[in-house]
């Protein structure tokens, strides 16, 4: 655990001191809030159902922008190795830097809280704001960002070229999120497991303040799946 | 090395297998935490309660159509989670069965789909199977959906109904459409179903009222759902009869005689509870032809502390009407707005009467104020907009009227509807003491509930939306005291507005403040950073 979490540190740091963390989070911050404020006072609802439903999908975008680099760097720039060759197992490796890009996309999150603060003042008297769906709004965005950014890890491990790894990131994460949106046109059986596959019909689930066993456990298989490919695809390369 | 590899493999597929068969066991067994403030989304409290006080076994039957196409299959999903909780709740009484009605059809049901028949129009059509049509006895209505199947969007018939039982009786929700109000509808229906007595609502007739056949047939029919509605008629009787729980006076056209007047007022003295809608003129809603009402209940009323109006409120924010316009030879359909069908965005107060309900239109309707004697709570239920304004007589309801020159004194809001409540003096109090033969109460028993609204055509089936309807059965519901159902029937619907009178300045620092604001100060932050990590590293000599 504590070498997960050395590594983790190490990450989250090396984030922060380069420009990814400023260029992708600003990013996210700057399309988040103009997609949300500028429809919320038209709708004049005090809620934040706007944000949850854009966040997801710049998510899709985001997500593999933050994982990209974190594997196939050190695959093109050869320091993957000199990590291998340290006494890591490959499952530690990957935990690690799984963790600093939750830690990364946390602080994103966090970043947003005055959303709600701010939404919640502005909330008419005698009405009062429901937190409820909003705590369950970020801790939903954050098991969806945790399944997003075990798939883009993996997609970055396949890969030494980090632009390759975004596009395979991008592309499945695309997928997992658009997975149900066609389902009607297809042949019934399909498309329910189809919507079951979608991380965004779950997300649905909790945003609307409803923490259901089944969600958090697709989000938990997601992600432990992605990572357990990631360490897989890892323990190739080290071959 | 190889053996190493195949090691990996097999533990890869083994975790995604796990985990694959524990999504498929967590369907079946799962917890639900529901977060909602008003706990939304968890059996309410009046579900649960009624399903406490089962006596007698409940079965309920959905008949659901196997695989259906979303978003269909969510809503199977979200009724089998339904039913599962009110059969915890119930401690068993309550049992229920899920069925696709396809898997019942016989190979005679079979052969009779295949077979079909054409009309002398040459349209094909099929003989119904027995399943089809032992739903259609049960009341079940099926829907027609679209479906892939084998490469091509076809239209099918499904099946999303839910038949209730209780010893001999049945209800039925022919088609689940809405899962919003799935559980108001279901638990509304059991308790009719289990009830030993029917709440009974009087409506008073006999003044050339609207008639409860004719104009207030959808108010009968959605009343008629869940209380027994009874035309009152008072005649000589200075009392109302003893069975009615509560009294609805819907727009009275000529006066009440002294008689009526005392039977009201006792009735309310006995702690039963009325509403009023009462109209200072009657509209044809079709031709706009006006007469005035004298219904005489405006001295009753302001001894409960409730001022009636007696000019018309006009609004910009209105409904609209359908006018008829001729272009050449074409005759259109031409909507217009319609300042005397004021449309109020949001009901105001915290009564559960109002609670949650936006978009009710009150045609016609005249101002109530309040003005509530010492012990007595009032609320505005209802109010006009700010753009409002009084109309005096004679009124000018011609919808041709041109408002383009016309600069009416903008003076809302105005109350429109109100509510009281509590210890409620009599009207015929100074008579009390006077021995008579039939005794006076000077005092209200208990906090009878008394709703005023300064029109009735909002209850008329021209003017019955979705929204009045729903203010209707609050208005039943709270005059009945069901207060447990109406906090369930708003439950969820009602998201709090933001603030209708924030300043542009506020607006747009919370808007740019927010936008750019937050990311301008994060890259700042960056930028400080480096800027350290650069002064740290030039301290750095080697």
């Amino acid at each position: 655990m504590g070498t997960t979490l050395a590594v983790a540190r190490r990450e989250f740091r090396s984030f922060f001191n380069s420009p990814v963390a400023y260029i992708v989070l600003g990013g996210f911050l700057l399309t988040a809030g103009w997609l949300y404020f500028s429809t919320l006072f038209v709708a004049g609802q005090a809620s934040l159902r706007g944000f949850f439903g854009v966040a997801p999908v710049l998510f899709v975008v985001f997500a593999p922008a933050v994982t990209m680099r974190l594997i196939a760097e050190e695959r093109k720039s050869g320091t993957l190795e000199l990590l291998l060759t340290m006494p890591l197992n490959d499952w530690q490796v990957v935990t690690g830097k799984f963790l600093a890009a939750l830690g990364m996309v946390g602080v994103g999150l966090l970043l947003t809280l005055p959303y709600p603060l701010s939404v919640a003042a502005l909330t008419a008297p005698g009405a009062s704001f429901d937190w409820g769906p909003v705590v369950m709004g970020y801790v939903g965005l954050l098991l969806l960002a945790s399944s997003f950014l075990a798939i883009g890890l993996w997609a970055s491990a396949l890969s030494r070229n980090q632009i390759v790894g975004f596009i395979i990131g991008l592309v499945l994460c695309f997928a997992f999120y658009f997975v149900d949106k066609f389902a009607v046109v297809l042949p019934q059986t399909l498309s329910e497991i189809l919507q079951y596959l979608s991380v965004d019909y779950h997300f649905d689930n909790i945003a609307r303040g409803v923490l259901d066993s089944r969600d958090v456990l697709f989000y938990v298989t997601l992600t432990v799946v992605g990572l357990a490919l990631t360490t897989r695809t890892l323990s190739n390369v080290r071959q | 090395m190889r053996k190493n590899t195949l090691n990996a493999t097999v533990l890869l597929l083994g975790i995604v297998g796990s985990l694959v068969l524990l999504n498929i066991l967590g369907l079946r067994a799962f917890k639900r935490l529901d977060f909602t403030r008003d706990h939304t989304y968890t059996l309410s409290e009046a579900s649960r309660t009624t399903m406490e006080e089962l006596k007698d076994p409940v079965t309920v039957t959905a008949y659901f159509t196997d695989k259906l196409p979303p978003p269909y299959s969510s809503n199977a999903r979200y009724v089998r989670d339904l039913l599962e909780e009110y059969r915890a709740a119930s401690r068993g009484r309550l049992s229920f069965e899920f069925l696709d009605p396809m898997t019942q059809e016989t190979d005679a049901d079979k052969e009779a789909k295949r077979e079909t028949k054409r009309d002398i129009f040459g349209r094909t059509f099929r003989e119904p199977t027995s399943v089809e049509r032992e739903l259609a006895q049960e009341g079940i209505q099926p829907v027609e959906v679209r479906v892939v199947e084998d490469d091509q969007v076809q239209t099918k018939r499904a099946y999303m109904g839910i038949v209730i039982k209780h010893q001999e009786k049945k209800e039925v929700i022919p088609v689940v459409a809405d899962t919003n109000t799935l559980e108001y509808d279901l638990t509304l229906l059991m308790r009719k179903l289990t009830r030993t007595q029917t709440p009974v609502l009087g409506v008073l007739q006999g003044h050339d009222e609207p008639g409860l056949q004719d104009k207030l047939g959808r108010l009968k029919m959605l009343l008629g759902q869940l209380y027994e509605v009874r035309p009152v008629n008072l005649g000589e009787n200075k009392r109302v009869e003893a069975g009615v729980d509560a009294l609805l006076v819907v727009g009275p056209k000529t006066a009440l005689k002294p008689n009526e007047l005392e039977a009201i007022d006792q009735f309310i003295m006995e702690g039963k509870s009325a509403a009023f809608f009462l109209d200072a003129l009657r509209v044809d809603p079709r031709t706009f032809e006006q007469s005035e009402a004298e219904h005489g209940l405006a001295p009753l009323l302001a001894t409960y502390g409730v001022k009636l109006g007696e000019q018309l409120v006009a609004d910009a924010r209105s409904g609209q009407l359908s006018m008829q316009e001729r272009r050449g030879f074409m005759v259109i359909d031409m909507p217009v707005p319609y300042p005397f069908i004021p449309l109020l965005a949001q009901l105001e107060g915290d009564s559960p009467v109002s609670k949650g309900i936006g978009g009710v239109l009150l045609p016609f309707t005249t101002s109530v104020s309040l003005q509530t004697p010492e012990g007595v709570q009032g609320a505005v239920l209802a109010k006009s907009s700010k753009t409002s304004w009084l109309e005096s007589k004679p009124f000018n309801i011609d919808p041709r009227r041109d408002w383009r020159n016309e600069n009416p004194s903008v003076s809302g809001p105005h109350p429109l509807i109100v509510q009281v409540t509590g210890k409620l003096k009599s009207h015929f109090a100074a008579q009390a003491n006077v021995s008579s033969t039939t005794p006076l109460l000077a005092e209200s028993k208990g906090e009878p509930r008394v709703i005023v609204a300064g029109g009735s055509a909002a209850l008329w089936d021209d003017f019955m939306s979705s929204a009045n309807q729903a203010f209707l059965l609050n208005v039943a519901d709270w005059l009945l005291l069901d207060s447990a159902l109406l906090n369930m029937r708003t439950r969820g619907l009602a998201e709090a507005p933001l603030d209708k009178d924030i300043s542009d300045a506020t607006r747009n620092t919370v808007k740019y403040g927010n936008v750019l604001g937050i990311p301008f100060l994060f890259a700042a932050f960056g930028l400080v950073r480096w800027r350290m990590r650069e002064a740290r590293r030039s301290r750095v000599t080697v």
